[in-house]
């Protein structure tokens, strides 16, 4: 909503207050100054009056114009083709600087001398009006020739874009913005006043007849005027461009400037449109048919719907010589409601009734009339023609305690009693000390209850006013599983930062050729994005990796050479369901050059990679892989399993799809958090006798994995064995199919020293399983 | 050349162990001196052994000093050799590091945590009742146009914001309470200053009737803003949510200008909006089936609280995983 300080000094009485008061005024009021702008239009631009204006004798797109400014007259060549004798023009004199940089100077155009320019709305600072230059008139102040432009506080006007919420269509107007002025600072506030003068017209009854049904909801008020071309004024053209809503059509021009001036819905219909023959006069027809209000010809079809959308035809055109104009009120919600349950198209008109504009149509007809009176030959017939409707008076009650509880500050009655006044609101007096009842004034659509009217009171008290206070309340318990898992995913934050990777974040959508591509599973069709915002982002993601594989790209494309990257974010399986999954990418250099490795970094490998998963989980060992997916490497890859879960993968990225994306080596892993489970860790008694180490090398068939040598010696349960782990592998040609496999075990018994005897006998054990489960033998 | 001398002359530990062998070894001349004392007479004894003596004390006590000084000479010599040039290794970051908007979350999660909010997350599907209707949006309420959705065919739909996590937490636990809920939220919405993904904190606070008042949101979000973005004047104007009310917007004075001047980034108005709150609008109890409570709730976007606080002017940077950015979060 735009407001200029020149507009609402036409509404409310802020001539002698300071803008920035104002301004903070409507802050504190809840109508939040979005923007501030100061017109400025350069100096040495002044008031013109064309004397005489002869074609250039060697261009046929130029005039020689005779120029007042003044001081002087003086000759300046115009190119514009609306420039003629009379007009009263923007001149640009010698010295001035425009806003596009240009000066003014003395200059030679075609041979003829010119001494400055007649100027555009944009050339000087401001927006965009009528093509060519700009014809002033006295509607800015009483025109002065010479007199510099930026003295007309209408043109130097200060414009404020003002954030108005949702339920607030009472001040969609200058009006209604500045009647919350009045209110909240007890400025005086003008009336709207039209100077048209219809007392000795013909009566409106002679030429229009309007019939209401009974069961209309809508209020209309209308009016006639005659005319041979609807003619706007200088500011009015000036301000409608201001909000935007700048037309080439006159008439839409003035009913948009009375339209954001007062809030009332204004519209201007064809008078022919609606002429019956038989009667010799226009007939309207205002009806309603399944709850909607329709104006319509009587022996017309098409009818327009009051507040939601117009029938073109029945529209004022440029050239139409009769006009109705109607100011018309509907209920917001009640049109709001239509329109969403039988999803009705609408046009502009919308927006405003449906959010609530102002139900004094008078006012709305009071000032377009004097709109258009103020510049064109127009004949208003008298008196207007309207419905009446009872108007049903909604009351809030409320309660002083819960207002002064609610808001944590003690009102007396009275105060509240003078707040609510200047609203506009009728607080009745009950027999109760303690309650309140508010009538609420029509305007204000949007207040049905006490928090409603709490609002109006903390509103013009100001926040400000309102000191704060810390909250009493009992102890309760705050932590909870929603805590203690979000602790846990900071901590794989955290661990993930310490061993180099980057944490990056990505919309929790994807592409389904992603899924395609990779081999992955879909979101069910009956469960699938309705409405995505572009192809690229059609489905919800069912894997981190792709993403932080782009972004992977995107840094090697960007010359990066070690890029690790990590993500924890939501991803969904075909039936939807969430998942909290953590990913890790690295691709090429294990760290960037430097003078720990003499400029020659080596590359990152699947052991280096699996070592740092190994400290952001711990608790985390790889087995055989068992997931499948485009991008997973089919033999140097491994599931992740945590607590004898199996709980993600880690892999080498496929080189097909590397070498796809133009990637070094590449390393991936995916794990599921919500899928670890973290067992309490429990001690077991601690022995005070020294541990012993010992290395077997074995030799043993090439794929057996580890995983099952393990679970063999683990089958034996020998107390004493506290650990064992490879140490070692090797393997050359002369080993053929086998390898050899150094283990190191520490024993270390609770009682005693193992003695040697003992452990010889143990590693016999051991020995013997290897043998018989893979033929293993010692080296 | 005397003893003295020789000692004084000496520059290495090796040739010191030399005169050492020469003066005090088995075959040296201290030795010899002292095998002297057979030949000399009896009356000449004393006087040459008092002699002998004195001299060789002296000649030690110049051993050990020259020797103490050629070791301290040797280890400020290695010291010397050890010295190193630390700032050659000032760049050998190997921490990789948290994202800003996680960072920034994570800031907000620890000051309301500290503060006895209990967390609590939701789901990022949804359906109408927990994102609008309970939250006081009924099917043509206009603020929905606010509101671009995402649906799913199910008619499921996306979250909007995490207001639909104080309903879950609301049907679930009887006030009093404190609950914050942090996560992703998504809207139809995609140019330079929105991203269809995005992250918001949102705060309720629950007590019995006529407990909680605009007086007591009004004390913790004071606190909270100055304590995030430090030394800030900050101010409420009031607004509109359909869920709360009275509403009010929380502005601080622009940090770009200081909030004096006037600048771009706050359009001259010398403020920055930086999150919304109100007064527990009665509808919303009403859902949840809440009776004689009063409550306050605020939200807010991670994503503009982070830009703001650090200064990062592309939204959409945040979601390119471009190491240039996130290098400078080490």
């Amino acid at each position: 909503m735009i407001i200029t300080k020149s507009w609402i000094n036409e509404f409310v009485d802020i001539e002698k207050v300071d803008f920035k008061e104002v301004e903070a005024t409507l802050n504190a009021i809840g109508h939040e100054v979005a923007a501030v702008e100061a017109i400025t239009i350069p100096e040495k631009v002044v008031v013109g009056k064309v004397l005489a204006c002869e074609p250039h004798p060697d261009a046929d797109k130029l005039s020689v114009c005779q120029v007042d400014i003044g001081p002087e007259t003086v000759q300046i060549v115009c190119g514009a083709k609306n420039v003629r004798e009379g007009l009263y023009v923007a001149a640009a004199t010698l010295g001035a600087k425009l806003p596009n940089g240009m000066e003014m100077k003395k200059v030679e155009l075609r041979g003829v001398e010119s001494l400055g320019m007649l100027c555009s709305s944009t050339e000087i600072g401001m927006p965009k009006m009528n093509d060519g230059i700009l014809e002033l008139d006295d509607s800015i102040g009483r025109l002065v020739v010479g007199k510099e432009l930026r003295e007309y506080p209408t043109l130097a006007d200060t414009v404020i874009e003002v954030e108005l919420t949702a339920n607030r269509g009472d001040c969609l107007s200058i009006n209604g913005i500045s009647r919350e002025l009045c209110a909240a600072k007890g400025y005086p506030k003008h009336a709207i006043t039209c100077n048209i003068d219809d007392d000795n017209a013909k009566g409106i009854g002679r030429v229009l007849q309007v019939d209401f049904k009974s069961d209309v909801t809508a209020t209309a008020m209308y009016k006639v005027v005659e005319s041979e071309g609807i003619r706007s004024n200088f500011l009015t053209d000036f301000r409608v461009a201001l909000i935007g809503k700048y037309s080439d059509c006159e008439i839409e021009r003035v009913l948009a400037y009375s339209t954001h001036a007062t809030g009332v819905m204004l519209h201007a219909y064809d008078f022919d449109f609606f002429f019956d023959a038989d009667l010799e006069k226009a007939d309207i027809r205002v009806i309603n048919e399944e709850g909607l209000n329709k104006i319509k010809c009587n022996k017309k079809n098409k009818a327009s719907l009051v507040g939601i959308r117009h029938v073109d035809e029945a529209m004022a055109k440029s050239e139409s010589k009769m006009l109705i104009i109607e100011a018309a009120y509907v209920d917001p919600d009640e049109i709001s409601k239509l329109v969403h349950d039988q999803r009705i198209e609408t046009d502009d008109q919308f927006y405003r009734a449906s959010r609530g504009s102002e139900p004094d149509l008078e006012a709305g007809i009071c000032h377009i009339c004097d709109t258009i009176g103020k510049k064109s030959k127009a004949i208003f017939y008298s008196e207007k023609i309207q419905n009446k409707l009872v108007h049903k008076q909604r009351t809030v009650h409320c309660k002083l305690d819960e207002i002064n509880a609610l808001i944590g500050r003690s009102f007396e009655k009275i105060e509240i009693n003078n707040i609510l006044k200047r609203l506009g609101m009728e607080v009745r007096a009950t027999p109760e000390q303690n309650t309140l009842m508010v009538n609420i004034p029509k305007f204000r659509h949007d207040i049905y209850n006490s928090a409603d009217i709490i609002e109006e009171i903390v509103r013009m008290v100001g926040i400000d006013n309102i000191e704060a206070k810390p909250l009493k309340s009992v102890e309760t318990i705050a932590h909870n599983e929603d805590y203690v898992r979000y602790r846990f995913q900071y901590d794989v934050m955290l661990r993930s930062v310490s061993q180099g990777f980057f944490q990056t974040l990505h919309f929790a959508f994807d592409h389904s050729k992603n899924n395609e591509k990779y081999g992955l599973h879909e979101l069910k069709p009956s469960v699938s994005l309705l409405n995505p915002i572009t192809a690229e982002l059609d489905t919800m993601r069912i894997s981190l990796i792709p993403g932080l594989v782009t972004a992977v790209q995107n840094n090697i494309y960007k010359s990066r050479k070690s890029v690790a990257l990590f993500e924890v974010g939501t991803c969904f399986d075909k039936d939807r369901n969430e998942y909290k999954k953590a990913a890790f990418a690295w691709s090429g250099l294990k760290e960037e050059d430097d003078v720990l490795n003499h400029g020659k970094p080596a590359e990152i490998d699947f052991k280096g990679f699996l070592q740092k998963l190994k400290a952001v989980f711990p608790s985390a060992s790889f087995v055989e892989n068992s997931h499948k997916a485009g991008y997973i490497h089919p033999h140097m890859s491994a599931d992740v399993v945590m607590y004898g879960k199996v709980v993600g993968f880690v892999s080498k990225m496929h080189p097909k799809v590397a070498m796809e994306m133009d990637l070094p080596a590449t390393f991936i892993a995916e794990v599921d958090l919500d899928a670890m489970s973290q067992p309490l860790k429990q001690a077991v008694p601690t022995s005070k006798f020294q541990r012993s180490h010992r290395d077997i090398s074995v030799l043993i068939g090439k794929n057996v994995p580890f995983t099952a040598v393990k679970k063999a010696i683990d089958a034996l349960a020998i107390d004493e064995l506290k650990a064992f782990y490879p140490s070692d592998f090797y393997h050359d040609e002369k080993l053929g199919d086998r390898f050899s496999l150094t283990l190191r075990f520490t024993l270390q018994a609770n009682e005693d020293v193992v003695s040697e005897e003992r452990s010889n006998a143990i590693f016999e054990m051991i020995l013997e399983s290897l043998k018989s489960n893979f033929q293993a033998e010692l080296r | 050349m005397n003893w003295q001398e020789k000692i004084n002359a000496v520059e290495t530990p090796a040739a010191l162990e030399e005169i050492r062998l020469e003066l005090f070894g088995k075959k040296g001349y201290f030795p010899a001196q002292f095998a002297k004392m057979k030949t000399i007479p009896n009356e000449e004894k004393k006087d040459f052994a008092n002699n002998l003596n004195k001299e060789k004390a002296e000649l030690e006590a110049l051993f050990e000093a020259k020797k103490t000084a050629l070791e301290n000479a040797a280890l400020d010599a290695q010291i010397e050799a050890e010295k190193i040039d630390p700032s050659l290794f000032s760049h050998l970051e190997t921490a990789g590091a948290i994202h800003p908007v996680m960072h920034t979350m994570n800031e907000i999660i620890e000051f309301f945590s500290s503060m006895n909010f209990a967390l609590h997350t939701g789901p990022l599907v949804e359906d109408d009742f927990h994102n609008f209707e309970a939250l006081n949006l009924p099917q043509h309420h206009p603020a929905r146009e606010m509101q671009d959705t995402f649906y799913f065919k199910d008619h499921k739909l996306l979250r909007t914001h995490t207001s639909p996590v104080q309903i879950r937490y609301m049907k679930q636990h009887k006030p009093p309470f404190k609950m914050i809920a942090p996560g992703a939220v998504f809207r139809r919405d995609y140019d330079i200053t929105h991203t269809p993904m995005f992250h918001q904190v949102e705060g309720l606070v629950v007590d019995d009737a006529n407990k909680v008042s605009f007086a007591n949101l009004k004390y913790i979000l004071e606190h909270f803003l100055t304590h995030f973005f430090g030394d800030v004047k900050v101010r409420f104007r009031p607004s509109f949510f359909p869920f709360t009310e009275p509403s009010a917007e929380a502005d601080i004075s622009c940090i770009f200008c200081g909030g004096e001047k006037g600048c771009r980034v706050c359009k001259h108005t010398g403020w920055i909006e930086v999150l919304g709150c109100g007064m527990v609008d009665p509808n919303v109890f009403k859902a949840v089936g809440y009776e004689n409570v009063s409550g306050y709730a605020f939200g807010l976007g991670v994503e503009r609280f982070a830009m703001l606080k650090h200064r990062i002017s592309d939204l959409r940077s945040l979601y390119e995983g471009d190491l240039d950015l996130l290098e400078q979060f080490r």
